[in-house]
């Protein structure tokens, strides 16, 4: 949870104009496009000092900001 | 057989119980898809008139497709919309096609009330229920030719118009006639489909399938996100054909997901609507070994394709796929400026692939569907292409650009994408875009991938002279994709003429 802020500025940046921390299906709207993913996720990496690893990019890791926050958090504690 | 209707009808009694057209959700057997497209033919009769275009507003669904054919069972034509395009766009497109129905469902009931008037409005769910009126549909048919049109499909139209492609059952039967003769597509394939049902590589899939006995398995949009569930998908409905745009086949490898699991069933990957990176290429044939690629090539005004080449040797990663050879029952004409016959040149085809002429569009019918210059005993219709290539040694052609991508440059004649193959071979290019500001004279290389701009410019500069090199390379996380799933050229002229505007003013960025 304690990086739900910082995920959320990422989003911003990727996609502008989402309020994201009511948005809870990202996909239904179309609101993610199809390859703003892989863009996403090379933030994600940046700004975490991570590497999101491609089992890890599957929808439900990407349905909502907190799932990504979730997802983002696994792996800051397996790395 | 002059209705591709026709076809489907044989097909249906082949595999009354096999699944024609699935998406993970829903399935529609032939059977069903004959009955339920029976059903909105029916109703439509009854609505819309005969020979009129309706529009439809639909999801690419089962029952999507069943639309499309009920359009033609009521003797009337059909233009798909994309249900994500903006409203001023539909509105530019009714400006031509003034549909006399509106097919949609009522999840996009409220949206379609935005462009159409109540009265045209069409409820999949109330014409699906209709009961079928065979002898109606039988007069309609005795009614019809294999002239009629089967669709209009909207592209994008240089001045901003789009143009309504008229596409007739005729061309239809004769291309998906020559596409299951060439790829072997019979009651065994199974597509996985990528392309919208709004562009014209979605008909080769559709309607070979339906033609044949295939499965279409349509692929959900947001799987090309998520390539290991792709790849489970094509797995668990056992895929074994891919028609796909190069941009969706190199996500597989910008991902480097076969690493991780492969497409188990995959025999046949063919493609079109862009050129293809050697690289992505390469990765394909490295993992899935066994199965047959095929580069095809050709505008939604000869249906889908007028030529091809089948993958038959390795290709460096800086080196073109050539477009091939004419397709059976196409011919394929090189003329120079003076209309005479040449070894390079605009492509001209001909044949019954052709479509046959824009919607409520004389002039621009005009300019493109042409007499054949070298025939003057009778007027043979060839169209334009707009499409510059080259004959190579071997006879097999090559493509050299769009006309209108062929710029000028310092005085040179540049082809944009001599620029693109020199960058796309480039180590850490994964794709790359080479767009052309004429205001300000320059060009912009958009790329995505690991290099960095200094490496990838010091390395165009080694392969290229120097008035072909881009003023600035520009690397994207994301290319930029257009709603066919196109690299979006005219967004990265956007984004260039931004980039060079600031340039100008002294802003860093």
């Amino acid at each position: 949870m304690e990086h739900l802020e910082e995920v959320i500025r990422v989003l911003e940046e990727v996609k502008p104009g989402v309020d994201y921390r009511r948005e809870d299906n990202l996909f239904a709207g179309h609101i993610l496009a199809s390859l703003e993913i892989m863009m996403l996720v090379s933030e994600l990496n940046d700004e975490f000092g991570i590497t999101v690893t491609l089992p890890y990019i599957k929808p439900e890791n990407f349905r909502s900001a907190q799932t990504i926050c979730d997802m983002v958090e696994t792996i800051l504690k397996e790395e | 057989m002059k209705n591709i209707l026709q076809g489907i009808e044989r097909t249906v009694l082949r595999f009354p119980d096999r699944a024609a057209v699935a998406d993970g959700e829903t399935e529609l057997s032939y059977l069903e898809l004959l009955i339920l497209a029976k059903r909105i033919g029916s109703h439509l009769a009854g609505t819309c008139g005969r020979g009129r275009p309706a529009a439809i507003y639909l999801d690419k669904t089962p029952a999507c497709a069943a639309a499309m054919l009920g359009t033609a069972y009521s003797g009337n034509f059909y233009t798909v919309l994309d249900t994500g395009m903006p409203l001023e766009r539909i509105g530019r497109i009714f400006e031509t096609l003034r549909p006399a129905a509106v097919l949609t469902d009522r999840a996009h009931l409220e949206r379609a009330r935005a462009f159409c008037p109540e009265e045209k409005l069409v409820m999949l769910e109330d014409a699906g229920r209709t009961p079928v009126c065979q002898p109606l549909l039988d007069e309609i048919r005795a009614g019809m030719t294999a002239e009629d049109p089967l669709y209009v499909l909207y592209t994008s139209g240089s001045t901003g118009r789009p143009k309504g492609v008229v596409v007739s059952h005729r061309a239809a039967l004769a291309y998906t006639r020559w596409a299951a003769d060439t790829f072997g597509v019979d009651e065994t394939t199974v597509f996985g489909s990528q392309t919208p049902f709004y562009f014209s590589m979605s008909v080769t899939d559709l309607y070979t399938a339906l033609q044949t006995g295939a499965r279409l398995q349509i692929i959900p949009p947001a799987l090309f996100s998520f390539p290991l569930p792709l790849i489970e998908y094509l797995n668990r409905w056992r895929v074994n054909t891919l028609y796909w745009v190069p941009s969706a086949l190199g996500v597989m490898a910008s991902w480097d997901a076969f690493s991780y699991e492969k497409p188990r069933f995959v025999r046949k990957v063919l493609f079109a609507g862009e050129r293809m990176p050697a690289k992505t290429l390469a990765y394909w044939r490295r993992f899935v070994p066994d199965a047959l690629y095929a580069d095809l090539f050709g505008p939604t005004e000869t249906t889908d394709i007028c030529t091809y080449y089948i993958v038959d040797r390795t290709f460096a990663d800086d080196e073109d796929l050539p477009i091939g050879r004419p397709c059976d029952n196409c011919r394929a004409l090189i003329l120079d400026e003076e209309g005479n016959e040449a070894d390079r040149g605009e492509l001209y085809i001909g044949g019954p692939f052709l479509a046959s002429g824009y919607y409520n569009d004389p002039e621009k019918t005009a300019a493109a569907f042409v007499r054949n210059p070298l025939n003057s005993a009778w007027p043979e219709p060839l169209y334009r292409t707009g499409d510059l290539v080259a004959r190579g040694e071997n006879g097999e052609l090559v493509y050299l650009g769009r006309k209108d991508h062929q710029i000028k440059h310092l005085g040179y004649r540049i082809e944009l994408g001599e620029i693109e193959a020199a960058a796309g071979g480039a180590e850490g290019v994964d794709v790359c875009a080479c767009v052309y500001d004429e205001t300000a004279d320059a060009l912009t290389l958009f790329y995505q991938g690991r290099a960095s701009a200094e490496s990838l410019t010091a390395r165009l500069r080694e392969r290229l002279p120097a008035y072909m090199l881009p003023a600035r390379a520009v690397r994207l996380s994301s290319m930029p994709h257009n709603a066919s799933g196109k690299i979006d050229r005219r967004e990265l002229e956007t984004r260039a003429a931004v980039l060079l505007g600031k340039q100008k003013e002294g802003v860093a960025c």
